[in-house]
């Protein structure tokens, strides 16, 4: 038992390890890590490690942290709204409290300008200038009873920034506002335990900054055991709302900020609960406090299966229904779920309009395309502007679209007196969309002639330069509709294709906590995704071929077999342990090649390209005919490129082959029949860790293609593009989205379409030919 | 073959099928370049008919794959009515070159080439009344033609001309303005006195009702042959016409009509302003050498007013000839089509006639053809008429549609400036969808055009010959569609001269337009410089407008007028002949003839010939042991290798000379299929574009120098014609002369 824990434990500091050694570094997030770095100005952009008073967060003991996972704490660019949600239980919200903010920002902020607007609930609660680039400052204020409500409230936070000194668009990427999650929220004069599961949103988030869920679950982890569970848990994740969780089993709870679920069932259950000190809990579902006081516990005891779903249905109508209602099926958090046909503004993801008196402004919000949306060039998403643009924008004034980080699309503001835009039509091309979430950002590229010059006395950054008004909609175009297989993209967006109430199975390889907990962590993050519980049958063992149900696999490729199957998990020994660790912990062999868009993965050609690189002669020492030969050739590739419909700006990382900590991959059942969702790693441990790497929102965000990876070395994200995609699903079988698929089809396969057309209307040409001379005047008569 | 049309009817209907997806920009243009690939290798055959309809199956998959684009996802939004409307009138003007396009390939599947069949014996063949109807034009321009008609190769007792006048009828010479009266009098008398003398038949009616239709209609009163042909005043027939079109009529008993083309001896305004006539085939030539012969196919080739041969009971059954609209040769055609009568069309220049030398009656007669056709399209709808085949209703609906050009060729012209200077935005594609929609089908467009009509039609003339006639006939059609039985029948002026160089009073909206689209094109030019961001859509705009200012600068040269100071034109007949000078005959060529004179190379020495004291001589030509004689006189020499060339004017023009004129000119068809075929010669494209871009720049210059009275041109001595003597009632008639320009005195003829 002191092993299990000791591994997880072990795990994941092993991740902490990796992700960052100082806590502030951990204060840029992931996903924003590649933004940064791809921008030309980015060097030394990165906050420095900055020691935080860790004081100051130990003594706020009654700080109930925001729901939003890290990376939602970052605003950046010179207008930036950020939104985060905490829960407050009646008591609290009497007492009142302090809003603890604490940040730090890019020291390129010009601190005289620099200002962060609060709002709670909708209403103002004031502001405060933003001026701390040496360090963490926490800024609390104060909010009165009236401004707050029982269950979740609402922060908006909107920072206004601008640069000391660089006037240009590239410079507003280095600004930077960033709060660290684990010192802000709201922090209330009264303390409150954990009695009901309101108080359960409350929950603080453990030292990896994830909301840790512990199942305790007594004796051996029977599929019986896992199938109980399965529904109270992801009942517990879909109220919880947060898309951080990491799951783990064991049989005892667990240390620290989280929450235990005790499966105490009938059969064996009331030993596990005196053991706890829980006999008193009541039938069916129940919340108490934890060992320590930032530790719930939430405790089932039933009969059996029956008695679990009843207990469950029973929460999810009666305490748990407020939760989810403010939670999971809230509208207006950045999210815009749309189907065919469609059109919804940005005021339905919650956008308010704001003017805008910054030099690039950037509004984002995410699309959620149905999971079975075949993404080609039938039709186009339209965006229908509301907009207007001020006088004196330079010629160069544009709004870009960025679609899943690429721009797809640019219009120029072109009328220099400014201009309004009653739903202009942009047309987005539906290829840069994938089914599931897609990261929308609308950028306003807006430079004055004076921003050249940037002198300080002619600077005024409090000039309106653009207004996006809330009315600004999309609208979705009838899409073709066929589930097409592999696609992790439509897995991590939609759960597809194990959302939608169709029964699955979740097939775990080996019963050891770690391998368990992976499966469990998954299953609840694709209940997120498809914000619904899923109807999974856990099942030990192999997949079974032949009964035609979709299979989740979670394998870990039985490399301990031989130590043999006990009742309980198999376990490495110490050397295997020190083994993996040290596998985990290998240096990247070829760390500069895989940063080159011209990797190949192919260790003597990438060193080949290198050396070509650094010793390549300036254009300008070039000959003509040299350059034209370069020029072509680069012509040749871009055409290349376009053809196979690869963006120019694919910088591709390659995985090396060697080193993945776990592989997600999906694909055809061998039968034919199913589709089967493989993870993969080559021991338990691994497969904990990497599946809690894969959940992470900017990971599990980046989910593409038809096999993943996450690197041992730098625990990054491969995503490959399925070679061959399969028709797993096709519901919609009316001409129109038959027409559709056909052209989406043909469109990824146009050298068949172009034989096709030619065949079929050369033999009606041939015909043509010899029927024409047949028909009217004829020359033989 | 009907188990390969059960395999190829669906396989065409799987590929309309597969061309209506809405496939990405990468599958088109791959389909793009397939496409044009087969359609080069199909065109490689062009006798072969198999290959020529893949090739019009290929253009059209590029065609359909634009038309398909162009309508899903480049119209501008219908809530920004700013673009959305130019937007559309574009995106009409557009679907109606394809539409044209799709007409033209079905007329144009397989043209027929006829073989003349054997007229018969000559006791067997039809009596024939050839008319000739004038409206008051000159009387020796009808004496050349009489003299030809009289001169046609057939039976004489079966052989009957009429002149049906219409300037000398009663209620002219009865006018109300004496001047008119006495005009249309002294007109009478001439012609009467021309026709007597030539055994041609003078009919002059008593209103002029109906214009041309009431005027034939009221020869078929007073004739009674079985056959009528109509030639109009200007086109004299060469003696074979009727031995190459009688026949026909033998064979098929329900044949109403054989038509053979117009065949000109002089050029059209832009020929003349160009410089281009005798080397690039003129602009009917598509029509009669290409599209008349694919209208035959259908039986659908119809009634061009005059070099035509119709029969009588025919023309019974419909009440004559159609003169509801103005254009009553096409409506009479249609209305014996419709009533089950087949059509021949001859493609053999057996006519040659006048065009309008001038830029004014140039337009004058293409507003006529344009008005009338359209009125045809309005009133008959040929589409919905009833006993065509559907071949024949998409031919007529075709032919009339055709008129419609100047509304989408000024929105060619016009739309480029909205974006250049409002940056409207009324054609929505990048320049990637540009190249794969737009490119792929212009070039497979200027390959069919090169394909179909290259022989007849040099690049780019086609789109100078539509925006020169639409800037002017854009008014016609407007009005015609507004009251389509308003239009009334003017005629078209012939044998004009011009005696110097001159704008043509129409030239002032061609020189606004020239200088706006100038502008557009400076203005790109400076927002290239200045705007970044605007360029990819601006580079299709700026480029498309730089090919409206050269179809611009182009035209400023049609309506600069070159001086025309031949009355008379000239025909290449290279005829031996003998010549009689004090007595002593000399061998002579005579190189060429005209209705005023003749050019003549001697054989032997040259005798002295003082230009002052012109000498007079008598020429012998020589036809079946009969000898052809009449008077010249020298009026002019020229250096022509080692020797030299003398020109003699007819010393006095009697109905014998127009005999041996008619004799001397229009005996041989091999003289007009020669000069036809000489110049039907094929160009490239680019041959095509340099030589259209030169003239874009040459002719702008020239036209501003026009413009800015830049003219140097010294008085040219010219003698007038010798005047028509006819004997009988010693009626005179003088000749031609420099000092009465027809253009100012406002001559007419028909045509």
């Amino acid at each position: 038992m002191a092993k299990t824990s000791l591994l997880a434990m072990l795990g994941l500091s092993i991740l902490v390890a990796s992700a960052g050694a100082g806590r502030a570094e951990g204060l840029v997030a992931d996903s924003v890590k590649p933004l940064l770095e791809g921008t030309a100005l980015s060097g030394g952009l990165l906050p420095k490690p900055v020691e935080t008073k860790k004081t100051e967060q130990a003594a706020d003991k009654n700080l109930v942290p925001f729901e939003q996972s890290t990376d939602a704490y970052m605003l950046a660019g010179e207008d930036d709204v950020a939104t985060f949600t905490f829960a407050l239980d009646g008591p609290q919200v009497s007492a009142g409290g302090t809003l603890n903010l604490a940040y730090v920002n890019a020291v390129s902020v010009l601190p005289d300008t620099a200002k962060m607007d609060v709002e709670v609930n909708g209403r103002d609660i004031g502001s405060f200038a933003i001026a701390s680039p040496n360090g963490t400052l926490t800024e609390k204020i104060a909010v009165a009873s009236e401004f707050l409500k029982a269950g979740r409230n609402v922060v908006r936070l909107r920072a206004r920034q601008h640069h000391r000194v660089d006037c240009s668009l590239d410079a507003t990427y280095e600004l930077w506002t960033k709060l660290d999650p684990a010192s802000s929220g709201f922090a209330t004069s009264a303390a409150s335990g954990f009695t009901d599961f309101d108080s359960l949103l409350a929950v603080r988030r453990n030292a990896a900054q994830r909301t840790d869920v512990r199942i305790v679950v007594p004796g051996a982890l029977s599929a019986e055991a896992l199938n109980e569970l399965a529904p109270v848990l992801q009942s517990l994740i879909l109220f919880l709302n947060r898309d951080d969780v990491s799951v783990s089993v064991a049989d005892k709870p667990g240390t620290g900020p989280g929450i235990d679920l005790v499966m105490a069932m009938d059969r064996g259950g009331a030993a596990t609960l005196s053991k706890l000190g829980l006999s008193s809990a009541p039938r069916g579902l129940s919340v108490q406090g934890g060992a320590t006081a930032d530790r719930a516990t939430v405790v089932l005891r039933a009969a059996n299966l029956n008695d679990v779903n009843a207990a469950v249905l029973a929460a999810v109508k009666g305490p748990l229904a407020d939760g989810l209602k403010s939670g999971i099926f809230e509208k207006g958090r950045g999210v815009l779920t749309v189907d065919a046909g469609e059109r919804r503004t940005l005021k339905e993801a919650g956008y308010e309009t704001r003017v805008f008196s910054g030099r690039l402004s950037r509004t984002d919000f995410a699309v959620e395309m149905p999971a079975d949306f075949y993404a080609a060039e039938y039709a186009t998403l339209d965006l229908r502007l509301h907009a207007a643009t001020s006088p004196g924008l330079d010629q160069t004034a544009q709004l870009l679209v960025r679609v899943n980080d690429k721009v797809v699309k640019s219009y120029p503001f072109r009328n220099r007196e400014g201009e309004q835009f009653d739903g202009k039509r942009i047309e987005l091309p539906l290829r840069a969309f994938r089914p599931g979430v897609n990261h929308v950002e609308l950028l306003a590229e807006l430079p004055v002639a004076a921003d050249a010059a940037c002198r300080p006395e002619e600077r005024d950054d409090g000039k309106p330069r653009f207004i996006l008004l809330d009315t600004t909609a999309i609208e979705v175009p009838a899409l073709a509709r066929v589930g097409r297989l592999p696609d992790l993209a439509a897995l991590a967006g939609k759960a597809y294709p194990y959302g939608g109430g169709k029964p699955f199975d979740l097939v775990i390889d080996r019963a050891d906590s770690q391998s368990v907990g992976a499966g469990l962590t998954l299953l609840s993050r694709l209940a997120l995704s498809a914000r619904a519980p899923l109807t999974a049958k856990i099942a030990i063992g192999t997949p079974t071929q032949g009964t035609g149900r979709d299979a989740l696999v979670v394998s870990s490729q039985n490399e301990f077999a031989e130590l043999g199957a006990t009742d309980k998990a198999s376990f490495p020994s110490e050397t295997d342990i020190s083994a993996s660790v040290a596998a985990l912990l290998e240096p990247d062999p070829v760390v500069t090649a895989s940063v080159s868009d011209t990797a190949t993965g192919n260790e003597t050609a990438d060193l080949l390209q290198a050396f070509h690189n650094s010793t390549a002669a300036g254009e300008g020492d070039l000959s003509f005919g040299s350059r034209a030969q370069l020029w072509l050739s680069a012509a040749t590739k871009n055409f290349g490129r376009w053809l196979s419909y690869q963006g120019d700006d694919t910088a591709r990382v390659t995985p090396h082959g060697a080193g993945s900590l776990v592989t997600l991959s999906q694909m055809r059942s061998p039968d034919g029949l199913s589709t089967w969702t493989v993870i993969k790693a080559s021991a338990p441990r691994d497969i904990e860790a990497g599946v809690n790497r894969l959940v992470e929102p900017a990971i599990w965000r980046d989910l593409d293609g038809g096999t993943a990876t996450i690197e041992i070395a730098s625990l990054s994200l491969v995503s490959l593009p399925a070679a061959d995609r399969y028709i797993a699903d096709l519901q919609d079988r009316s001409p129109g989205n038959l027409r559709r698929v056909a052209a989406a089809w043909f469109s990824d396969n146009f050298q068949i379409y172009v034989l096709l057309v030619l065949a079929c209307l050369g033999i009606f040409a041939v015909w043509l030919g010899i029927t024409v001379p047949r028909k009217g005047v004829r020359y033989d008569r | 073959m009907t188990c390969v049309k059960w395999l190829a009817v669906p396989a065409g209907m799987f590929g309309l099928f597969l061309l209506w997806l809405p496939i990405s920009l990468q599958a088109q243009l791959i389909l793009s370049f397939a496409v044009l690939g087969v359609m080069f290798l199909a065109m490689t055959r062009p006798a072969n008919t198999t290959l020529r309809l893949v090739t019009f199956t290929f253009a059209g998959i590029l065609a359909m794959r634009y038309a398909f684009w162009r309508t899903t996802e480049t119209l501008p939004s219908i809530y920004e009515p700013l673009n959305f409307i130019p937007g559309l009138i574009l995106y009409l003007a557009e679907m109606y070159c394809l539409a044209m396009l799709a007409i033209s390939f079905f007329m144009l599947a397989d043209p027929l080439k006829r073989k003349t069949p054997e007229p018969g014996e000559a006791a067997s063949l039809p009596t024939v009344d050839v008319f000739i109807p004038s409206y008051n034009e000159e009387p020796e321009l009808l004496a050349g033609t009489l003299a030809a008609a009289k001169s046609l190769l057939y039976p004489k007792d079966k052989l009957n001309v009429y002149l049906l006048d219409d300037g000398g009828t009663e209620a002219k010479r009865n006018h109300k303005d004496p001047r008119i009266a006495i005009a249309a009098i002294r007109r009478h008398e001439q012609l009467k006195a021309l026709c007597a003398s030539l055994g041609v038949h003078y009919h002059a009616r008593k209103q002029n009702d109906h214009a041309k239709a009431g005027n034939l209609n009221e020869g078929l009163k007073v004739s009674n042959g079985e056959l009528v042909v109509v030639f109009d005043a200007d086109h004299a027939p060469v003696r074979e016409f009727l031995r190459e079109t009688v026949g026909f009529f033998r064979e098929d008993k329900k044949l109403f009509l054989v038509q053979t083309p117009h065949y000109f001896l002089n050029p059209d305004p832009l020929e003349k302003n160009l410089q281009t006539f005798a080397r690039m085939p003129s602009e009917n030539e598509m029509f009669y050498s290409i599209l008349q012969r694919g209208l035959d196919k259908w039986n659908a080739s119809f009634f061009c007013g005059s070099a035509a041969v119709l029969r009588r009971s025919a023309l019974a059954s419909a009440n004559g000839f159609s003169g509801q609209s103005i254009t009553e040769d096409c409506e009479t055609a249609l209305a014996l089509h419709s009533k089950g009568w087949h059509s021949i069309y001859v493609d053999k220049p057996l006519i040659a006639g006048l065009q309008p030398e001038t830029f004014v009656s140039f337009i004058g007669q293409r507003a006529r053809w344009c008005q009338g056709m359209l009125q045809i399209l309005i009133l008959n709808r040929p589409f919905l008429a009833k006993g065509l085949t559907l071949a024949q209703r998409i031919c007529y609906a075709g032919i009339n549609l055709f008129w419609l050009f100047p509304l989408s060729r000024l929105a060619f012209v016009f739309s480029p400036l909205l974006y250049i200077f409002f940056s409207l935005e009324i054609y929505q594609a990048n320049i990637l969808e540009f190249a794969s929609y737009a490119v792929t089908y212009l070039i497979g467009s200027f390959a069919m055009q090169s394909y179909l009509y290259g022989r007849v039609r040099w690049p780019w003339v086609s789109e100078l010959y539509e925006y020169v006639q639409s800037v002017l006939l854009f008014g016609s059609i407007l009005s015609v569609i507004r009251n389509p039985r308003k239009p009334t029948f003017n005629v078209t002026a012939k044998g004009q001269t011009l005696d110097r160089s001159t704008l043509s009073p129409l030239a002032r909206p061609y020189f606004i337009i020239f200088f706006v689209l100038l502008a557009a094109a400076l203005y790109s030019g400076y927002r290239f410089l200045t705007e970044p961001v605007a360029t990819e859509l601006l580079t299709i705009v700026a480029g498309w407008n730089l090919i409206n200012l050269g179809l611009a600068g182009a035209a400023l040269g049609v309506v600069a007028e070159r001086r025309e100071l031949r009355r008379n034109q000239r025909l290449p007949v290279k005829r031996h002949a003998l010549m009689k000078i004090d007595g002593k005959l000399n061998n002579i060529i005579i190189q060429d003839a005209s209705s005023g004179g003749i050019s003549v190379e001697f054989v032997d020495k040259a005798p002295e010939i003082d230009l002052e004291t012109p000498l007079e001589a008598t020429i012998q030509l020589r036809r079946a042991g009969q000898i052809i004689a009449f008077d010249v006189i020298c009026r002019s020499s020229r250096a022509a290798g080692e020797g030299a060339i003398y020109g003699f004017a007819y010393k006095e023009r009697t109905p014998e000379t127009f005999m041996a004129i008619a004799e001397l000119m229009f005996s041989d068809q091999a003289v007009l299929q020669e000069r036809l075929v000489r110049r039907q010669v094929r160009r490239s494209f680019f041959w095509g574009t340099s030589r259209f871009a030169l003239w874009s720049i040459r002719e702008t210059l020239r036209a501003l120098q026009y413009s800015a009275g830049l003219i140097r041109e010294s008085a040219v001595k010219s003698f007038a014609d010798a005047p028509i003597v006819v004997k009988e009632n010693n009626a005179q008639i003088p000749g031609r002369a420099v000092e009465l320009p027809p253009v100012l005195t406002g001559t007419q003829a028909y045509g």
